[in-house]
């Protein structure tokens, strides 16, 4: 029996949820997700009370009916069916008079307004494009060519941006073209859709100014000396068009800011040359060029040949800037040329005798090729004299496959050349081409003779041996060539190459493991190698769950394996979750999302990856997202340039060591702060089949420190009987 | 202006210059410097005799052996063998490149501890297990290479008793071409009784089988014993496979690559006839790529090297104590070092040379120890020029097994000094003095 408490704090829940979700949809309009960012903008429509009733109704309408019919239940509570409806019902509220019959109006229109976004994400999914607000462009026309047809009245709202206003004309135009979106081209709604707008994102803030300056600037230019609003019309399909370009769909950079505003003038030309051809039906353009520049811009942009300069927005999105240091931190992090990550071709440690554009014979269109040798204690590449292949140290080792692929031709028959001499005719001597992945091949040349062992056609995996290193071909002495190169032909031009998770050593600094490198000739270089003594200090296992003493509050992690099958760790006392990845090679944090009061921002900063090499005073290093770190105001600003900077994190450098039972992994960023120490330092200790010990974050000499308590016996009793309650 | 060193006066029965019984005329050229630091000033510091260690040459030595290991086969480790040399000095220097330890004793196992390592970075070796230390070890995932089934069911008890699985390896012996047999570690293979012992063991399922192991011997030249040796173990590993399910995590070839030194019983010089470490990795790697493994789990390569990584990193100098003439013609010196300090003089025919500028003609000369025994040869007979008493001598290749089997014979042991890798001079073993016994030696009262 349920006590009537228990209901209503059931029914209070359902209703805090009911109302979320309804400001979602409100938020759609600026792209945007938060209840924040909706909550200001239904405040926007109440300054005129019939518009934010009309408003409500049909997102209601269109939920209910959403719900009703059994559409996709995330997109509809991620308010995907709503906003059509909303702008209907905003519109609705403005065109017509009358009460009764136009609230029926709006729920007929919010209700066709369901099904046609239905339609259109059905039809324009097939594209893989977005159905952004053409069911309410068209339903609108319709609406509007429906009353002009039976002649009801409607009346359109005063849209002179010139009238009385304190602010200058340019930025009252601007302000109220805001509230134009809405319906509402007034000071007032319009100023809280742009404090909504700042909100959300300053990129986009940005952007939308900086459009709808274009879309003036364009009108005066061409002599469409607009009247009130036709200005407040284009200033609105020019901002929505920057921003979605701009900031949305694409991650933010310079050139999405160059897409943006270009699609911006763009949509001013089609609303500009289309209101005219429109304004014979009776029916006002609105919002349509939006919808036709984007659509069409994001449709064009997909044939190019590589996703860069714009990159679009290929993961899960979330607001402008949260997608550019997502964007900038994978790219920071993980490095990869290719769809593929590359391993070196070899075992041990080699050192590179030629790179790109070496001077011997990597040049013109085979610049991105690298020779290999074996350097001993002494620097010299042989023993004794150096006079037989034999004496070379690189003389028969294993060659690699530098990832998986299939073998697509074999040269086998070879023989090795004396040391000094060279074979030209057969420049390649012996080799194999492997094809990774589309327009993706990886040569390995001068193979020892007999010293092939795979066959054309064969499958291998990345760290399979293909042969052994010899001297055939062009090759005055042992070493063993690579190059990528884009077709399966013998001598194709090569491409360029970057090697993933490098350990680098052979100077003054140390060995260090770099995510991407291209080598230079001179440097010695291995892969990382995996020890799985390192990698049993930090195999949380799922079920798992720890107590951190914080800032004097207790806070408990567990560790679980989510619906999607990703690893998380979650915190069981705050609004947190931690995602992570664990191979054979590494720990790596990939994001952690929630309350940043959460012992998880310490572990992700303290742990943010670990290889599992125990290469002695191995320094590796990672990029921690500097967005976070910063002051919230300092954070605001920063967001507006962020999109023209190179980069934005924190580069840190870790390392690793045992201490008795325990592995403690400190870094340390390479920048500076007060007092000329590290400004981000981090410590982490962890104990085999136990998890993180202590951790600690120390940003600008501000420090705060997370104890492990031990697990108290009885609250795992304590778990079981509300699991059992829950029952 | 310095004067041209003295030559003493000899009297040479001419020879025709070609290969004799006392091996190479190429002469002898002096070692004034280890690695940059003059012997004379080593001597002033820390007195005479004196061990030195080089710490470059040890780096070298330690990375030679990794990498032709590591760029043949995807997974390595050094496992340091403690009895070769434990001076803690060495042990850390070798924990600070990557290696684990090896210990055959409770003794060597606390002094690993105290080196640094964890218990589970340990591989302990050899017949003797009491069990207090097993105890300890067990509880601290310490790898335990058995060596016969007695000691399997000591391990299974204590496991049972504490409540931990211990993970241990099984060795096992085995017939290698060309090589005397050592078959009185771990448990026979050509007779089954190592698949018995590993079946019984698994059967019991008390303890984890983690690793194999099998050590052919010492100081071989052959790297393809190794090759059988390795060929031999990776077809028992497919066998623990095939019949148990058993992934190892590792194989343990042993140690035993001979070092730059000549044998009594070879001819040609070691510097010569040992081969160097690619050699024996060519022969190990190609032997365990019958491994029928999956490539990500494939197990870890344990190498337990020990004289070839340090031998030629040890130095010995000794001062000449007095000149001498034999009945039969031969030169004889007199030293300060004797086999009580350099136990391998038993067995090698130690490279040896003058620690400064000398001139005149070589002649046949054999140095004796200080000892009062008339075992204390520390060279046998060779070419060497003429010296005089307060010269000093500069025994190479001395860094294995000597600083850990020396005695405390008739004389007081000296220091042990390394010169880094940067030219710093540290002492990491100090001299005996006669306190030392005083603290450890007590005299019943009746006595006093």
């Amino acid at each position: 029996m349920k006590s009537p408490r228990w209901r209503g704090a059931r029914a209070a829940e359902a209703a805090a949820d009911a109302v979320e979700r309804l400001l979602v949809v409100y938020a759609q309009i600026l792209f945007s997700r938060s209840a924040v960012v909706g909550l200001l903008l239904l405040l926007a429509t109440a300054v005129v009370p019939r518009a934010a009733l009309f408003g409500v109704v049909a997102v209601v309408t269109s939920t209910v009916l959403a719900r009703a019919i059994g559409l996709e239940r995330a997109a509809v509570d991620a308010g995907a069916y709503g906003y059509n409806a909303l702008l209907l019902g905003l519109g609705v509220s403005q065109s017509f008079s009358g009460g009764a019959s136009a609230v029926a109006l709006t729920v007929v229109v919010a209700a066709a307004s369901v099904v046609v976004t239905a339609g259109l994400r059905s039809l324009l999914g097939v594209a893989n494009l977005p159905a952004l607000t053409l069911p309410f462009v068209a339903l609108h026309a319709l609406v509007l060519g429906t009353a002009h047809a039976t002649g009801a009245p409607v009346s359109l709202p005063d849209l002179d941006p010139l009238a009385s206003s304190p602010l200058p004309a340019a930025v009252a135009a601007f302000v109220r073209s805001l509230g134009a979106l809405f319906f509402l081209p007034r000071l007032d709604a319009g100023a809280i859709v742009l404090v909504a707008l700042v909100v959300h994102s300053r990129i986009s803030t940005v952007l939308a100014a900086a459009a709808f300056a274009l879309a003036a600037g364009v009108a005066h230019a061409i002599g469409a000396a607009p009247d009130g609003g036709l200005l407040l019309t284009l200033g609105y399909n020019g901002m929505l068009t920057a921003v979605a370009l701009g900031a949305v769909w694409y991650v933010p950079s310079g050139s999405s800011f160059l897409v943006g505003l270009l699609g911006a003038g763009v949509s001013t030309l089609v609303a500009i040359g289309g209101a005219a051809a429109l304004a014979g039906l009776s029916v006002p353009i609105g919002i349509l060029p939006l919808n036709a520049t984007v659509l069409i811009t994001l449709a064009a942009l997909r044939r190019r040949d590589r996703d860069d300069r714009p990159k679009s927005v290929d993961f899960i999105s979330g607001t402008p800037e949260e997608n550019l240091a997502y964007s900038r931190a994978v790219h920071a992090r993980f490095g990869w040329m290719y769809p593929v990550a590359l391993r070196l071709p070899f075992r041990g440690t080699w050192v590179c005798t030629q790179g790109v554009d070496g001077a011997i014979t990597h040049k013109a269109d085979w610049r991105h090729g690298f020779d290999f040798e074996v350097k001993d204690a002494d620097g010299s590449l042989h023993r004794s004299e150096g006079l037989t292949v034999e004496d070379y140290h690189s003389w028969r080792l294993p060659v690699l496959a530098a990832a998986d692929g299939l073998v697509v031709e074999v040269e086998a028959n070879q023989p090795d050349n004396p040391i000094g001499q060279q074979d030209l005719e057969h420049n390649w001597g012996n080799y194999v081409i492997i094809h990774h992945a589309e327009g993706l091949y990886s040569l390995v040349a001068h193979l020892a003779h007999r010293g092939v062992k795979v066959k054309a056609g064969q499958a291998v995996k990345c760290g399979d041996t293909l042969g052994l290193a010899g001297s055939s071909g062009r090759s005055p002495r042992p070493h063993l060539h690579f190059q990528l190169q884009g077709g399966p032909k013998l001598g194709a031009p090569t491409i360029p190459c970057a090697w993933n998770e490098v350990v680098a050593s052979g100077d003054a600094r140390g060995p260090r493991l770099v995510r991407s490198a291209t080598p230079v000739e001179g440097e010695e270089l291995r892969n990382a190698e995996s020890d799985p003594e390192i990698g049993a200090h930090l195999a949380f296992v799922p079920g798992e769950e720890w107590v951190f003493r914080a800032r004097g509050a207790e806070e408990r992690i567990g560790a679980e394996v989510d619906l999607y099958g990703r690893r998380v760790l979650v915190s069981r006392d705050r609004p947190a979750t931690l995602f992570y990845a664990v191979t054979d090679d590494a720990f790596t944090v990939l994001d952690v999302v929630g309350d940043r009061a959460s012992v998880l921002y310490l572990l992700r900063a303290a742990l943010s990856r670990v290889p599992f090499d125990a290469t002695a005073g191995l320094v590796f290093g990672d990029t921690l997202p500097a967005r976070g770190l910063r002051p919230w105001l300092w954070r605001a600003l920063s967001d507006v340039v962020a999109p023209f900077r190179s980069k934005d994190g924190v580069e840190m450098a870790y390392r690793m060591r045992r201490e008795g039972g325990l592995l403690v992994v400190t870094g340390k960023s390479d920048r500076r702060g007060r007092a000329g120490a590290a400004f981000v330092r981090t410590r982490a200790e962890l104990t085999r089949g136990a998890g993180p010990g202590r951790l600690e974050l120390c940003v600008n000499e501000v420090s705060v420190v997370a104890e492990r308590m031990p697990a108290a016996t009885g609250s795992d009793d304590g778990a079981i009987e509300r699991r059992k309650e829950q029952r | 202006m310095s004067l041209p060193a003295y030559e003493r006066p000899t009297i040479v029965r001419h020879q025709i210059g070609m290969m004799n019984k006392f091996g190479r005329l190429q002469g002898v050229r002096p070692q004034t410097h280890i690695d940059g630091v003059a012997v004379a000033d080593l001597v002033a510091e820390h007195g005479s005799p004196l061990f030195v260690f080089s710490e470059r040459t040890l780096q070298n030595r330690y990375r030679e052996l990794y990498e032709a290991f590591a760029r043949r086969y995807p997974r390595v480790r050094i496992a340091w063998s403690y009895k070769t040399n434990y001076l803690e000095a060495i042990c850390r220097l070798f924990h600070k490149q990557g290696a684990w330890a090896e210990v055959v004793s409770p003794f060597e196992w606390d002094k690993a501890i105290k080196a640094g390592m964890t218990p589970d970075q340990i591989h302990w070796n050899g017949p003797y297990k009491p069990d207090d230390a097993l105890e300890r070890a067990i509880a601290g995932g310490t790898l335990l290479h058995l060596d016969g089934l007695d000691e399997l069911a000591r391990v299974e008890r204590i496991s049972q008793r504490i409540g931990t699985r211990a993970r241990v390896a099984v060795r096992v012996n085995m017939a290698i071409e060309g090589q005397s047999p050592w078959s009185r570690f771990g448990l026979n293979l050509e007779s089954g009784q190592a698949k018995d012992g590993i079946r019984r063991l698994v059967a019991g399922g008390r303890v984890d089988l983690v690793g194999i192991h099998a050590h052919i011997g010492t100081f071989i030249q052959e790297p393809e014993a190794y090759g059988q040796s390795a060929t031999k173990l990776a077809a028992l590993a497919n066998e623990i496979k095939a019949d148990h399910g058993i992934l190892l995590s590792f194989i343990d070839l042993g140690g035993g690559f001979a070092s730059r030194n000549t044998l009594k019983s070879q001819y040609l010089a070691g510097e010569q006839a040992s081969p160097p470490f690619s050699r024996y990795a060519d022969a190990i790697c190609d032997g365990l790529a019958d491994l029928d493994y999956p490539a990500r789990e494939l197990p870890t390569l344990v190498l337990e090297t020990g004289r070839a990584l340090v031998d030629d990193a040890g130095y010995l100098i000794s001062t000449v104590e007095a000149n001498k003439r034999l009945p039969d013609g031969r030169r004889a010196l007199v030293i300060d070092a004797g086999v009580n300090l350099l136990f391998t003089s038993y067995w090698y025919k130690h490279d040896v040379v003058p620690a400064q500028e000398f001139g005149g003609l070589l002649e046949p000369t054999i140095m004796y120890g200080p000892l009062c025994m008339n075992i204390d040869v520390m060279r046998d007979t060779m070419q060497f020029p003429a010296m005089s008493a307060g010269d000093r001598l500069v025994f190479r290749n001395v860094g294995a097994y000597n600083v850990t089997q020396w005695q405390q014979f008739i004389t007081l042991r000296p220091a042990v000094v390394m010169v880094g890798a940067d030219g710093r001079v540290a002492r990491i073993r100090r001299a005996e003095v006669l306190d030392d016994f005083a603290r450890i030696e007590e005299v019943p009262e009746w006595l006093r």
